[in-house]
């Protein structure tokens, strides 16, 4: 029989069809391959809860605490995270409680708070948990951490209250210089030197006194917020207020007469002092203590569902499990059957066995890719930012390099339960080390090298790129998938080689 | 078909190991084109291996072969498209339908889309399975998977076949409708090598290697197969009017033409070194001893018989159980 001159791409043709029934004729499989995914994303983003679970906490201290008179308020304060369940004075009762999960949180406050303090240290507040899952114990944690600062910011916030009460009286002072300065402007006007002088001298007295309360005051905010929190308020009011007591003592001193320009510099000085003295006074000691409050803005237009962040990551995710586990089948399933005996005196070459299933699983993991994107799309809302090209081009490298992934563990693997249990380990570790859930950032060392080894990495972080950011694809991203794919390919055709060479 | 040398197969001194297991051992082969060669022997006596090494999928450990003149290890796509072979359990996939499977052996072996239905259509006229086409591969029986991996080996129309048990799970009708089909290939030139299990197909080969522990033991034309099991011509001798005397029996065992003589119920099984050449001095013997001789004929041996004999003859006991 004289072969056809078409022979190599009608051998491709022969096993893209082959593996293409394969997978057709499993229609319920390519429907979960679709509808699950999207259905997990879409159940997900209906049940994802924005906000913490207040856990039930307990508030414990000895009898007798003042703390415990107050705890109800710092509680609330908290409220985000903590729903208030009592307080009480017994721990062991109270732990107890918690670990018949009556309540999620115990906070333990310190039998003699002040008299660590004063002994020069913190008082330690323990919060009490049993919680086993590390990411809500980081949860806890944090959630404490804040709870403890809005504590001591509420404490701070009372001490200041009681400085700005103590510097409340040196308001009369004010008073007394603006009269003084008052009395020196009409003295001036009418040209009436001593009583100019007269009022100088008084001015003088009162600008003394009410630098001293200055001082007073600064000194007290700027020890127990800090010299940032006072900030530009505090400093202004020090600088005029020196400013202002300078004016009166160089106008004292040069014996001459002061002028209209004169008195108006002083009763400027005496302005900005007694504007930044109110300031200080009467300021919210709970904005004093806590000056700056964060704004978080995204800068990134049309991404504010939780499932805009997961979609992109669970197609590729889902295409990479496709490619894996179908390449990973296919090679030892045709040994298994004893197919692979009839290539290996078939006048067949490994190139045109491997480019046949290649690209018969990119086709299939390609119209699936599409149908289950344009159902994230138009059914979820998942933004497309960037061309849909790109989009397709991330999904085609991402299958490329999956399926390239999948026949080298299938040249690995001796039984088609080997290949299976590779492909879930695969997906176990895309799980972790991908960037799923977990931001790649956050791991290190190995874990991060792991996550490299994953076409997913790659994938997922190129489709949000493009799908959510709108940005263009990084080149050093696509060029790492690119390369992992082609020496996927080559070692796919190694094996494949190898494998059609014969058993020796 | 030339080939140079003149034989399709030859091996010298092939052995093939896995480990310390010997498989196959001192294998010598030549088969000229154009015969059916049948290799029969028991279940793991190293048939599959043999076919294997012939294929090019498995290596010798030992000694030389060539198939096409040149060693298997090295064919080329074009060697490859000249010899066909059918593996021992039904290899073709289960997914795709029969006519499916067909198709893609056909394109395998680059056969031209618009060329190949006529022929893959007559095909499965040969193995019963047209009315089937259109089921898929893991919906039919054995029987049927392996009439199909039969007509997937015949797709390319090769030179040489290797056909390891064809007509296993075959019914006798079809049995013979293919060893029809393989004696018409032998007719055009074509040479078939076909392991089997089935003792009695050596009737229908032209040359018969008879394997038992890894070994050749004989490669014989089938009729010669008795004479190489009995250490010479079987004959039936049907006595008339008595034995023959416990003292005449001792004498006829005497003669140097005769292998040995037993007797029967109806007479005399003796065998002799040739039975063309002896036939007048067997019956000079009788006439000699006043036995009247109503028939001398050929023993009526079946190769179930010749085979345990063999087997017998050659192969030690330790060696029996792997044989």
């Amino acid at each position: 029989m004289k072969p056809s001159p078409f022979r190599r791409p009608l051998q491709i043709s022969t096993f893209f069809r082959k593996e293409a029934v394969d997978v057709l004729r499993q229609p319920r499989l390519l429907l979960t391959l679709v509808a699950g995914p999207f259905l997990i994303m879409a159940v997900f983003g209906i049940g994802y809860r924005d906000e913490p679970q207040p856990m039930k906490t307990l508030f414990v201290a000895p009898a007798g605490s003042p703390l415990l008179e107050r705890v109800e308020s710092y509680a609330d304060a908290i409220g985000t995270y903590v729903e208030f369940a009592g307080t009480g004075n017994d721990e062991e009762a109270g732990r107890r409680m918690l670990e018949d999960g009556d309540v999620d949180l115990l906070v333990v406050f310190p039998d003699d708070p002040l008299d660590t303090v004063l002994a020069g240290e913190r008082a330690p507040i323990q919060v009490i948990h049993t919680r086993l899952d590390p990411i809500e114990r980081t949860a806890i944690s944090f959630a404490s951490r804040l709870a403890v600062d809005q504590i001591n910011t509420q404490i701070l916030a009372t001490i200041v209250q009681g400085g700005q009460e103590l510097a409340e009286p040196a308001g009369d002072v004010v008073t007394g210089t603006d009269a003084a300065l008052s009395a020196l402007d009409a003295a001036v006007a009418s040209g009436d030197q001593p009583a100019s002088r007269d009022a100088l001298d008084r001015l003088s007295i009162t600008v003394d006194r009410m630098s001293l309360s200055v001082r007073a005051a600064q000194a007290l905010s700027a020890e127990v917020v800090g010299d940032g929190a006072v900030g530009t308020a505090g400093d202004e009011l020090l600088g005029a207020s020196q400013e202002l007591s300078r004016a009166v003592e160089d106008l004292r001193a040069g014996g001459s007469s002061a002028t209209s320009a004169d008195v108006s510099r002083l009763r400027t000085l005496a302005t900005t002092v007694h504007e930044n003295f109110g300031e200080l006074t009467t300021a919210d000691p709970e904005v004093l203590v806590r000056p700056f409050a964060s704004e978080v803005q995204l800068a990134v237009d049309d991404v504010g569902q939780v499932t805009d962040w997961y979609a992109p990551a669970a197609v590729v995710l889902m295409l990479q499990q496709f490619g894996v586990a179908f390449g990973a089948l296919s090679f030892v399933r045709e040994r298994q059957l004893g197919i692979v005996d009839l290539f290996r005196v078939a006048p067949v070459d490994a190139t045109e066995t491997l480019i046949g299933k290649y690209l018969a699983y990119l086709v299939i993991g390609g119209v699936i890719g599409a149908l289950l994107t344009a159902m994230v799309v138009f059914l979820l809302d998942v933004p497309i930012a960037a061309g849909i090209g790109q989009v397709a081009a991330v999904m085609l490298l991402s299958l490329f390099a999956s399926i390239g992934l999948g026949f080298a563990i299938s040249l690995g693997s001796r039984t088609d339960a080997q290949a299976v249990q590779y492909s879930m380990t695969v997906l176990l570790a895309s799980l972790f080390f991908s960037g799923f859930f977990l931001s790649l950032g956050q791991m290190g060392g190995a874990a991060r090298f792991v996550g490299w080894l994953l076409p997913v990495t790659y994938g997922m972080r190129l489709l949000r790129d493009v799908m959510l950011r709108g940005t263009d694809l990084d080149n050093g991203i696509v060029i790492g998938l690119a390369a992992y794919g082609a020496v996927m390919f080559l070692i796919a055709l190694l094996g494949t080689r190898r494998r059609l060479a014969g058993s020796r | 078909m030339t080939y140079d040398p003149p034989f399709v197969i030859e091996a010298r001194g092939v052995g093939k190991s896995f480990g310390d297991q010997a498989a196959l051992r001192d294998i010598d082969l030549a088969i000229e084109p154009g015969v059916v060669v049948g290799v029969i022997g028991p279940s793991g006596c190293g048939k599959t291996t043999l076919i294997r090494l012939l294929t090019g999928i498995s290596e010798p450990t030992i000694g030389e072969l060539r198939v096409f003149g040149r060693d298997p290890r090295r064919f080329t796509t074009e060697d490859r498209r000249r010899f066909g072979y059918m593996p021992q359990l039904p290899v073709l996939f289960p997914n795709l339908s029969v006519w499916g499977n067909l198709t893609f052996v056909a394109s395998v072996y680059g056969m031209s889309v618009r060329r190949r239905r006529p022929a893959l259509l007559k095909l499965l006229e040969l193995v019963d399975l047209v009315e089937h086409r259109h089921k898929k591969l893991a919906d039919c029986s054995g029987g049927m998977q392996r009439r199909l991996t039969l007509a997937a080996t015949l797709v390319h129309d090769p030179e040489l076949l290797y056909l390891d048990e064809p007509t296993a799970g075959v019914d006798p009708i079809l049995r013979e409708r293919f060893w029809e089909h393989f004696r018409s290939l032998r007719d055009q030139g074509r040479t078939i090598v076909v392991p089997t299990q089935y003792v009695g197909e050596a009737v229908s080969c032209d040359v018969v290697a008879v394997m038992a522990a890894g070994r050749i033991i004989t490669m014989q034309p089938p009729d010669r197969l008795a004479a190489f099991a009995f250490g010479g011509d079987p004959l039936t001798v049907v006595t008339d009017n008595g034995w023959l005397s416990p003292a005449h029996l001792s004498e006829l065992r005497a003669r140097p033409f005769v292998r040995s003589a037993h007797r029967t119920d109806a007479g005399l099984t003796l065998v002799v070194e040739d039975a063309r050449r002896d036939q007048e001095a067997i019956e000079q013997f009788f006439r000699d001893a006043e036995v009247s001789v109503g028939s001398i004929d050929p023993h009526p041996v079946d190769f179930d018989e010749i085979f345990v004999r063999i087997i017998e003859a050659h192969v030690e006991p330790s060696e029996r159980s792997a044989a």
